[in-house]
């Protein structure tokens, strides 16, 4: 249907350089008619985005209100950032957030190189169905419930019975706050790692095979292979998910960890996102652990500014 | 450059169509059926897996009783946990809940629960319960409004929450009396632990087991009573969070000495492998495989729960009989010695219990029918137990017999064939259930902590159920006692685990009085309320 | 890790053709012994990490045939215990799992349908560098990442687009992931090769034809990983219907399959506890089994798509 391409679009372009200081409304109708298609590629998506994440977003101001069921979500008085500071004044605020940085700093480097490791790892594997079972049999843990990941950890950690527990003297893991987050992001690691490595599998089958036999041809070792080959292949895609990653240094998934309280290993477990559960949805304080999501949520954002900022600076791999 | 432009325009204003929101299409519910009959929407919150209520004859007697339509919907407890604040935010009350809603909610969103007491002469059957059972009143009442309906499921469960059984077949086997006193307990566990009293040549067993160190249901903390601090670990009020009263005097267990004790205590033993040493980091499954173990060969010796045959299953059950409660030593006079004082919450304030009225509700006459009917006593009957006649038989002169065969096919109790526990209604003292095999069991495990129980002054010794602080003090307790209990529950699990009760416990009281943590300030609240409601 | 090499290499790889292999001059000419090295430490590796991931997941199976009590119990270790199929009676008994799988099924299919046919083209589009508005519109979707306004807003906004208790709230609020927005950008970007665009112009293709008749073809190893990525959340997705459905028969197989292991909480004091506790056990691991079976299946005929080495040979050609 349309005739107009980039090509001629950029012929004209090229032809109206002299009069650059158009007015904006031309310019506008300008870049609409060149991008249209761009455009309207991608209008239901910021249709979606629009209406079901920004539209929802006026809730936010709950975090400044007191919540007042009587006059509606936000009709409440305006209290300022009251409950952000009733949140640095809780003398759990140190702990909470030493924990949550502990844990998620572990889980979130460890959870980013070893899907790479792996990556690597499988794409060595010469035989095809050897390679399709070990991708198989790694993505599977994706899919167990965290429900039963925790009963498993609890029966394996078992001291006396279970297969790890029973090497571990008599009192369980679980209990221990020292090892508390070894068992988190091990158990997390193990239960994603596969499925978080396809995508580097992905990017690794768009590699040429002939660089590969120009590569060999050229002397270069299994290890250089997958050093010169490989790993670059896949850089693109690890510094975009390193970014995203960045984003969520204050991120603890909420349903796993709380599972794993228990009165010997809170002060090791207690982070942001369990203290908002207790807080908002036990306790139904919904102002406070509104404000407490906030906090949370721009600290994230501003990690994930900075990184985006340096990768943009290092490297052309940025989000925005 | 005017066709471009034409282009544009075109293309933007697709653009933009596609940005027009969809149309929305919630239409009113109608509020009366094809028959012109007013329509009643009941919410309940169930096992979604059970006999759906509208097919049962307890729901056509109530609609021939209010001559009405009745909407059940039933919501899983799981689905209702996360649905509920999004729901009452949005105003979504359905005309009558059942189960849904605390005193809590009453007060935050005060506009939608009905006040029953102008409409109380239109439910005599209410009436005459709110005038028997004025604590279940005290319970409900917002100020002078009545904001939600209790209900009352019958003496057959007034009764302790916590019972503490011990083998009783073991201790027969091993030629050992029932143990008075903690020290004759300890004595009686080591025997269980060396002597193989379950005669399978294994020392497999558990002397003792615990679930957790909280102030709840089925804590070993009812040892506290031994010394006559009284627990009332049910119902969600204040013993719960850690506060008791004594002699009118409002204190807290995390400071208590005999706190201390009991703590010592149960380290002592788990210190001897007299409690299993992984005891405070299993889960639930964990627990109940060693307390019921294969249903043949009993594996424990003492542990905390409802009844005998609810914690150990009803083949090992008979093994067991409930420990009356135990003095600290030899020395403590009778008189000293309690029980856990929660009976009235077994009875009638089990947790988020309650019916509750939208008062926007469009048919207020016939709801009012409807629940004036589920408060009689045939339905109340029916609503908890099952339908008559279909389950359950009315023999006459207030005794009612239910069909096991009907009844239990599922479950030890009614669950799935009738409201149970989230029913509205009120079962007289003068009922007789046969066959409620629940209520019997533990009904018959309560006997023996009775004598101590009866010893609490329900006023001076705990804080009622009933005391309830208003919004604002709750949201201050709640968040002191969510910092308190991050503090001190691990201080005393350690304790359990490790000991070093005796040389920390000063340092410990120190810490956990400052002022930051809020404890100080906790007990004021509660004293402030507890002068409130008891003056 | 040195993002520059990613910044120097990365475009080399992606848009070779020429002889130029710049690793050249660093690799020695004959193979070592060191190589058989590397291959068993890389051998060794896959063993022990396929063995860490095998044993759960044998313990799953297992479990899910045992008692139960046996298995909380730590007797079950290698070969299952009192070998019992209750808990797979009590599933597969209950006449809603069909209706449940049906469900999960039709949201599953649809919604990724959508979820592709709203994140692929923006996607491209959003790769094209020349278009200038990306970045603001990049910024404004990554915002959402981390900003939400949370459940109540949420469930004020469906009500009042009347989607609450439909099909539809499964499958419109989370028609665009940003996270899947950002991978298949991310891969455009890189993998696809900007000579194509070149040509494409050449050839006089507009951005619909090149998107259609070039990019889309040259990517499948992308259009099944985010597919994948939609149809596992969308066959996972539990809280939606948790939240926003009132009707069971409308319910997907997640919801299903957590109210009956959900049977067992009461509130204690009128349920024999103990015995519930083992009816849930009894069917906590037949659940994992269960729900995840067909997606197993799915996965080997995914991982075809995976294999399929097409950008850089198509360059070639």
């Amino acid at each position: 249907m349309a005739i107009s391409t980039a090509h001629a679009a950029r012929g004209r372009a090229a032809a109206m350089e002299p009069r650059r200081k158009r007015g904006i409304l031309d310019r506008l109708a300008d870049h609409f008619q060149r991008y249209w298609q761009l455009w309207l590629l991608c209008a239901p998506a910021l249709f979606f985005v629009a209406l079901f994440a920004y539209v929802p977003m006026w809730g936010i101001q709950l975090a400044f209100r007191e919540f007042e069921p009587s006059k509606g979500l936000t009709g409440g008085t305006f209290v300022g950032f009251q409950y952000f500071l009733d949140f640095f004044h809780n003398p759990l605020f140190g702990e909470i957030m030493v924990n949550t940085i502990r844990i998620s700093l572990w889980t979130l480097v460890m959870g980013f190189i070893c899907p790479i490791i792996l990556a690597l790892l499988i794409n060595q594997i010469g035989s095809k169905k050897v390679k399709g079972f070990v991708q198989t049999v790694t993505y599977m843990p994706h899919f167990i419930s965290v429900v039963v990941i925790v009963s498993m950890l609890n029966i394996f950690l078992t001291p006396g019975s279970g297969i790890i527990g029973r090497f571990l003297g008599d009192e369980s893991l679980m209990g221990s706050t020292s090892a508390i987050t070894a068992v988190y992001w091990i158990s997390e690691v193990w239960q994603h790692v596969g499925w978080n490595s396809i995508i580097y599998l992905a990017a690794l089958a768009g590699v040429d095979t002939s660089l590969y036999e120009a590569a060999k041809i050229d002397g270069a070792g299994r290890l250089q292979l997958i050093r010169y080959v490989d790993f670059p292949a896949i850089l693109p895609t690890c510094s975009i998910l390193l970014i995203m990653n960045m984003g969520s240094v204050l991120n603890v998934g909420f349903d796993k960890i709380y599972l794993m309280q228990n009165a010997l290993n809170m002060p090791a477990t207690e982070v942001i996102s369990t203290y908002t559960y207790k807080i908002g949805i036990l306790n139904g304080q919904y102002s406070y652990s509104t404000a407490i999501g906030l906090f949370n949520t721009v600290i994230n954002f501003l990690f994930l500014i900075t990184a985006n900022a340096i990768a943009k600076r290092v490297s052309d791999s940025s989000i925005f | 450059m005017a066709r471009g432009r034409v282009r544009t325009i075109i293309a933007a204003a697709a653009a933009v169509a596609t940005l027009i929101p969809l149309a929305a299409c919630s239409s009113q519910e109608a509020t009366t059926d094809e028959n012109g009959k007013p329509i009643v929407n009941i919410m309940v919150r169930r096992n979604v897996t059970d006999h759906p209520m509208r097919d049962t004859q307890y729901t056509k007697d109530l609609e021939a009783a209010c001559d009405c339509t009745i909407k059940w919907q039933e919501v899983s407890d799981n689905a209702w946990g996360q649905q509920k604040s999004a729901k009452m935010a949005a105003s979504e009350f359905p005309d009558i809940g059942l189960s849904l809603f605390s005193m809590q909610d009453a007060a935050k969103y005060a506009d939608y629960f009905d006040d029953f007491k102008p409409a109380l002469d239109k439910m005599p059957n209410v009436k005459e319960f709110l005038d028997a059972q004025p604590g279940a009143l005290k319970y409900v009442q917002e100020g002078d409004k009545i904001a939600m309906l209790p209900s009352d499921r019958g003496k057959g469960y007034e009764v302790s929450g916590t019972h503490m059984f011990i083998n009783k077949t073991w201790l027969d086997k091993l030629g050992l009396q029932v143990p008075t006193t903690w020290d004759e307990l300890e004595t009686v566990l080591k025997a269980f632990k060396t002597e193989d009293p379950n005669g399978n040549g294994k020392a497999d067993e558990i002397p003792m087991n615990i679930r957790s160190l909280g102030f709840g249901l089925w804590s070993p903390l009812t040892l506290m009573n031994s010394e006559g601090v009284v627990t009332a670990f049910m119902g969600g009020g204040a013993s719960e969070q850690g506060y008791y009263v004594d002699n009118g005097t409002v204190k807290s267990y995390y400071t208590s000495d005999t706190l201390k004790d009991v703590i010592a205590y149960l380290h002592e033993l788990l210190a001897q492998g007299l409690i299993p040493k992984d005891v405070l980091t299993r889960d639930a499954s964990q627990y109940s495989a060693q307390t019921i173990s294969d249903g043949k060969t009993a594996l424990t010796g003492v542990s905390f729960g409802w009844s005998n045959y609810a914690e150990f299953g009803n083949t090992l059950g008979e093994e067991y009989i409930t420990l009356p409660p135990l003095k600290k030593d030899a020395s403590t006079p009778d008189s000293q010695v309690k029980w856990d004082y929660s009976q009235d919450a077994a009875r009638w304030a089990y947790s988020g219990s309650g019916l509750s009225v939208n008062p926007k509700a469009a048919n207020k006459d016939a709801i009012y029918k409807v629940i004036n009917a589920m408060y009689s006593e045939k339905l109340s009957v029916a609503g908890y137990f099952g339908s008559i006649p279909d389950i359950v038989s009315d023999d006459g002169d207030h005794t009612y017999t239910i069909n096991m065969e009907k009844a239990y096919a599922e479950y030890p109790d009614t669950r799935a064939v009738a409201l149970q526990d989230r029913f509205g209604g009120w079962i007289r003292d003068d009922v007789t259930i046969v066959n409620d095999t629940n209520a019997d069991q533990v009904t018959a495990s309560d006997q023996a902590v009775r004598e101590a129980r009866d010893r609490v002054d329900p006023i001076k010794d705990v804080i009622p159920v009933y005391v309830r602080p208003d919004t604002e003090d709750t949201n201050t307790l709640q968040n002191n006692n969510t910092a308190i209990s991050n503090y001190a529950n691990n201080q005393l699990a350690k304790w359990v685990q490790s000991g070093g009760v005796e040389n920390e416990w000063d340092d410990y009281v120190k810490k956990v009085s400052e002022p930051s943590l809020g404890l100080e300030e906790n007990i004021k609240i509660w004293q402030k309320w507890y002068d409130e409601y008891t003056k | 890790m040195s993002a520059t090499t990613a910044g120097a290499l990365a475009p080399k790889v992606a848009g070779s053709g020429s002889g130029d292999i710049p690793w050249n001059k660093h690799v020695r000419q004959k193979k070592t012994p060191g190589d058989w090295v590397v291959t068993i430490v890389i051998d060794v590796l896959l063993l022990l990490v396929v063995l860490a991931v095998l044993y759960p997941l044998w313990f799953v199976v297992i479990a899910s045939f045992s008692n139960p009590n046996a298995v909380a119990a730590g007797n079950v270790t290698l070969l299952p215990k009192d070998v019992t199929f209750v808990g797979y009676e009590k599933v597969f008994s209950n006449n809603r799992i069909w209706q449940g799988y049906l469900n999960t099924i039709i949201y599953s299919v649809v919604g990724t349908a959508v979820n592709m046919a709203v994140t692929i083209p923006c996607a491209f589009a959003l790769s094209r560098r020349e278009f200038k508005p990306r970045r603001v519109i990049m910024f404004l979707f990554t915002v959402t990442m981390f900003i939400a306004g949370g459940l109540i807003p949420n469930y004020l906004l469906y009500k009042s687009l009347g989607i609450n208790n439909t099909m539809w709230v499964f499958i419109l609020p989370g028609a665009v992931s940003v996270y899947n927005v950002i991978v298949a950008r991310s891969f455009f970007e890189t993998s696809i090769p900007e000579e194509l665009h070149d040509a494409a112009q050449i050839d006089g293709l507009s951005y619909f034809g090149y998107f259609f008749k070039i990019v889309l073809p040259l990517s499948a190893a992308i259009l099944a990983v985010i597919g994948l990525y939609y149809f596992v959340g969308h066959w996972n997705d539990f809280m939606t219907g948790l939240i926003y459905i009132t009707d069971d028969r409308k319910q997907p197989l997640q919801v299903v399959l957590q109210q009956l292991l959900l049977v067992a909480q009461g509130t204690g004091t009128n349920v024999n506890a103990a015995a519930q506790q083992q009816a849930a056990d009894q069917i906590k691991f037949g659940i994992i089994i269960v729900s995840t079976l067909p997606l197993l299946v799915l996965y080997p005929f995914m991982q075809k798509y995976f294999n399929k080495g097409v950008m850089l040979g198509a360059v070639k050609g």
